[in-house]
Order: structure tokens, then sequence, then C-alpha cells
């Protein structure tokens, strides 16, 4: 007997449905619990549902072994306040390749309700509203997948070029696993007297409001610019009990309306923020690799996304890891994509044209075969008006997501201290430009639309 | 070879106690009670709903419960609400999966709703017992029933 593995059983299970004579309405569903183990659901109650329907998905959920959770196929019965169950919003139309039958031949693909039960990663998959919707500044996080790739000083980079174009800048170390950005923006004794750690305790024992106002300083990186730059940092000043609030930080905390997950939490916390600071743009530094953390900067938090990626097979396949997860849930990839913008950081000197070239195909590679609508045959998705609601940019249009932001390497912003002022040792503003112009120019022009 | 034993009488094919299906059986007719006015006994069946569906939810935690279905007999949890929540969260360290006690109960916010709600109840006068918290019991056993709804969807409660 064929063992049944995790990528071949939800493949499974909306392949055996294909075959079955099944009522039109409710459609079956598929619930994946927290060890990858499907169950069908159907939206009636079981008295509703022709008994020999019922018997024949329960058949077939028997045939996935070790992935089936258990023999129920679940009803309204099944829940004691089904409405909730059957109305999460974690339910997710999603694409199911249903692979080749025995002669090769490939099946195509069904479309689904799936309800995800995870331990973590939920929050991959729970879009942000846009700024506009409601009402606040606009959010860019700055992500990479691995730490080293200069996401940081890019990061006060941009704080400084915001600001200096008389922008009100508030910078937020989401990065609570490796918290460093306090240290490159701001001197030691300058540090507030709480960080976002002790604002997740604290709210944990719901008096989180009671250290707003005592946890954001201001940069000295701003004294030459027109406009502040203030900070929250991960810590807080002299902190020696870190380790013993970051393990407290990511509980679920009780609310009115159930349990609030670590997403909800940070996004209060950022809105709260913005209520006090009032600022034009935030600037939020993510934890790198695909984290809890960062899913909740990518997914539940940002207007812009920006990517931070090297020509290596690393970022490559770990991009193509997380787009892939986006694009098996059409609605989702749609709300998403648009917001990201790869950047190319740490672009080498030598060679410059042809890795620039080299680099922004796989970045169009990577996006048209993921995230971008396929172009149906007979259509140029440029010049023909049925081609309006494709999402395909051209692989030269600067303007789409998969189009590089490059900064050059530069051994000047290697273990750089953007506290110093050009003559102790620090950049001058002509230097920055060189080798942030594009991401200032990109940062500034996102913020611009978002005012608009 | 040693031979088959019969099953003990002590150790039933199908263990009698499923704190489950108990803590629905005493929503319904809480319910019923309620809405019929007969509120002393409704109240009593609302903290009988959390204490099932609180033990449920500490099997889901990792307490193996004995051969009838219960939470072993001489086991700090082993209690009736109000002190079964509070021990929950003073005795912590007795869950074995702090990660899921962590999702399914600490966190539940009306954990401590029962606090004057006892089992003594039963005995007591109609006047003496406290119906005006009827509703905050409701509510509170109505929390506990939906964190079974989550365990049941995430398929640790199966």
């Amino acid at each position: 007997m064929t063992v049944i593995r995790f990528n071949d059983a939800l493949r499974q299970a909306a392949h055996a449905l294909q075959g079955l004579n099944l009522p039109e309405q409710p459609k079956p569903r598929l619930l994946r619990d927290v060890y990858g183990r499907l169950r069908y659901a159907l939206d009636c109650a079981a008295a509703d549902y022709p008994a020999d329907a019922l018997a024949a998905m329960q058949a077939a959920q028997s045939t996935l072994g070790a992935y089936a959770t258990s023999g129920e196929v679940l009803t309204r019965d099944s829940f004691s306040f089904p409405d909730r169950v059957f109305s999460d919003p974690d339910w997710h139309l999603t694409r199911i390749d249903l692979g080749a039958d025995e002669d090769g031949v490939h099946r195509g693909e069904a479309l689904l309700q799936v309800l995800d039960r995870q331990v973590t990663g939920q929050d991959w998959l729970r879009p942000v509203q846009s700024a506009a919707e409601q009402h606040r500044a606009h959010r860019i996080v700055f992500f990479g997948l691995k730490g080293g790739v200069g996401r940081s000083t890019a990061l006060c980079m941009t704080a400084w070029g915001l600001a200096r174009k008389g922008k009100r800048v508030l910078l937020i170390d989401l990065d609570l696993e490796s918290p460093g950005l306090s240290a490159l923006i701001l001197p030691r004794d300058r540090l507030a007297e709480f960080g976002v750690v002790d604002w997740l305790v604290e709210d944990g024992v719901g008096q989180g409001d009671s250290v707003l106002p005592r946890m954001v300083a201001a940069s000295p990186l701003g004294e030459s610019t027109v406009n502040a730059i203030r900070v929250a940092s991960a810590t807080g000043q002299g902190d020696s009990a870190y380790l013993a609030k970051l393990a407290r930080a990511y509980a679920d905390v009780p609310s009115e309306h159930g349990p609030q997950r670590l997403g909800q939490r940070l996004q209060r916390l950022v809105q709260s923020l913005e209520a006090q600071e009032q600022p034009d743009v935030v600037l939020i530094d993510s934890r790198a690799g695909l984290h809890d953390l960062a899913a909740v900067a990518i997914t539940s938090l940002a207007d812009t996304a920006l990517l931070f990626a090297t020509d290596g097979a690393q970022s490559w396949d770990g991009y193509r890891q997380l787009f892939s997860h986006w694009q098996q849930r059409p609605e989702i990839a749609r709300r998403v994509r648009e917001r990201l913008n790869i950047v190319r950081a740490l672009a080498p000197k030598s060679n410059r044209e042809a890795g620039v070239q080299r680099f922004q195909q796989r970045a169009y590679e990577l996006f048209s075969e993921t995230l971008y609508d396929e172009v149906p045959a007979g259509i140029e998705p440029l010049h023909d008006d049925s081609a309006d609601a494709i999402f395909h940019p051209a692989d030269t249009d600067d303007a789409a997501p998969h189009f590089p932001i490059l900064i050059d390497w530069d051994e000047r912003f290697q273990e750089f201290d953007p506290k110093l002022r050009p003559e102790d040792g620090g950049a001058s503003p002509a230097q920055i430009e060189a080798a942030f112009g594009a991401l200032l120019k990109f940062t500034e022009a996102r913020v611009e639309e978002g005012v608009a | 070879m040693s031979a088959v034993l019969p099953p003990s009488p002590a150790t039933p094919a199908v263990p009698p106690v499923n704190y489950v299906q108990a803590a629905k059986r005493h929503m319904l007719d809480a319910e019923a009670l309620r809405n019929d006015n007969r509120h002393a006994n409704a109240g009593q069946l609302y903290g009988f709903v959390a204490e099932c569906g609180l033990k449920a939810l500490l099997i889901v935690c990792g307490i193996a419960p004995d051969a009838n279905g219960e939470i072993p007999s001489k086991h700090r949890l082993r209690q009736h609400v109000p002190l079964l929540p509070d021990r929950i969260v003073a005795e912590g360290h007795l869950i074995p999966d702090g990660t899921r006690a962590g999702q399914y109960l600490t966190s539940l916010a009306h954990l401590g709703d029962f606090k004057d709600w006892s089992t003594d109840h039963r005995y007591w006068r109609d006047t003496a017992i406290p119906v005006h918290l009827l509703s905050t019991w409701k509510q509170a056993a109505e929390e506990i029933l939906q964190a079974l709804d989550q365990a049941k969807a995430a398929g640790v409660l199966t």
C-alpha cells in the first residue's frame, strides 16, 4: 500500500471528491489540522445531508491513511458554535494541483475552501487593510531571508533620507530575537525606558498602555534633518531581563472576543504608536527568515514590503517557497503582491551591468511563475483591453514588484555607524545618496502616493 | 505464551467519562432551564459546563486520564470550579503541554468568573443563590465551549 505523505494528502482529498456523487450545496470544504491531517467539512447539519453522500465522503477520508484526523466528516453538529467555525476569516479559497493520472496526463486543479489550523505561520495569510482604508501613515517593512544583507543600515539611511525631506519618521524594531536597530541608531544612554518586548509582556497583564509614552526616543540621526526620527526599540534602557520577557512575549492573551494572537497584538501596538507619534511614515525592521514575526510584519502590517535579496540560491529558493504559499490562495496573492518590492542588496561593482541584468531576470522569472497572473494565450498583456484585469507587468517595468531597487556594495557602509558625523568617520549626504539613492527615491515616492 | 486475559471489571472497554459530551449536554440543559426561568439550577449547570470543559482541555494539554476517562483521583487539578481555574493558573507546571495550555486555557478571559459559584448551591434556599450572576456564568461557560471548538478544529481534540 502506498504511504500517503503531506504533499499527497491534500491532492488526494481534493481528487477523491471529484469521483463522488454529492449534492451541489453545501460545497465540501477541507480542514487541515495542526499535524497536517485532513477532514472534510460541511456547513450544514448532518441530518440535512444525504446519508449515502456522507458515507461516501467518510470512505474517501479513510483512504488518507495517517493524514486523516479521524473518520468523522465535520458538520455543524461537530461544534458548539458552528457559525464561528464556518465563518472563520482563515478559510481561503485554495488552488490544489491534482497531479497526473496513471497515464501521466495532468488532471488540472481543484478550487476548494481550506481552513489551515497551524501552530505557527497563520499570519502569512492575514493581509492588512491599506493605509488609506485605515487613515494612517504608510508603513514600510524591511525584510531579508537572512541577516547580513545590509537591511538595518538601509533602514537607517531611509529614515535619514525621509526625515531630510521633512517627513516625520517612526522606526519600530520588530526583530526581537536579534535586536540591533537601536544600537545602530541610538546611543545606549538615549534608549527609551521601555521597549517593544516590555509592551508585549505588560499587555499580557492588561497594562500595555502604561508603557507606550515611555517607549519612544529621538535619534541623534535626526538632529541634522528637518524632522525628528523617533525610535521604538526592541529593548528598554539597561534591561537585564530581556530573555525572560522574550520567553513570554509571544503568548496569546485573553480578551473579550477570545484569545488575542501575536499578529493582532502587534497590529494594536503599531496602531497605538502611530496614534501617539503621528508619523508620516513608519519604518519597521522585521525579523529575518520565514518566522511568525516576519509573517506579521510583511502580511499584516506592511503597505510596502522591501524584500532584501542577494543573487544566490538561498534568496531565490526561500522567496519561491513564500510566494508559492500565497500563490495557492489567489485572493491572498492578489492582495499581497503589489505591496512587495525586491531590493538587490550589496550589488557588486565588478561586472555591474551584467550582474544587474541577471538579477532582474531571475526576479522577473520568480514573480512570473508564482504571483503574477498567467496570461491566457492570444492576449497581449500590454496592448489588449481584455487584459485589464490581468496583473502581469513586463520584465522592464520599473514600477513592478520584481524590478529590483539597487543598493551598491560600498565598503564604507560595512560595520557602519550611522550616528557618526562625516568629520568623525560617518558618511556625507552625497555618499549616502550614491549608495542608497534608488531606495530613497522609491520610498519617498511610496510615502507621497500614500499621502495623496 | 501468556493467555489473553479477559478485561478487568475495573477497566471498562469504553470509559464512562466523556467530558466533552458532558459539557455540551449540561449546556443544552442549562439553556433550557434558563429559557424556562428556572435560574437557580441553570446556574448550577453552567458551573458543570465549565468544570467538564476545562477538564477536557486539561486532557488536550497532556494530562493522562485514568481508565474511567477522568482526571486521576488525588490529582491536584481534579477539582470543581471555582478552585479548578484557580489551580490551573497557579499550578500550571502540572500541565504537561505548556504551549497548548497557553493557547486554550490561560487565554480564557472569563476564567475567574465562577468565584461566587459553588456546588453547595444545590443545598441552598432559592433566595440565597446569586442568580444575578447567571449571565456572567453563561458567558464564561460559552467561552470554554468555544475553546473546545477550536481544539476540535485544530485536531488536538478528536
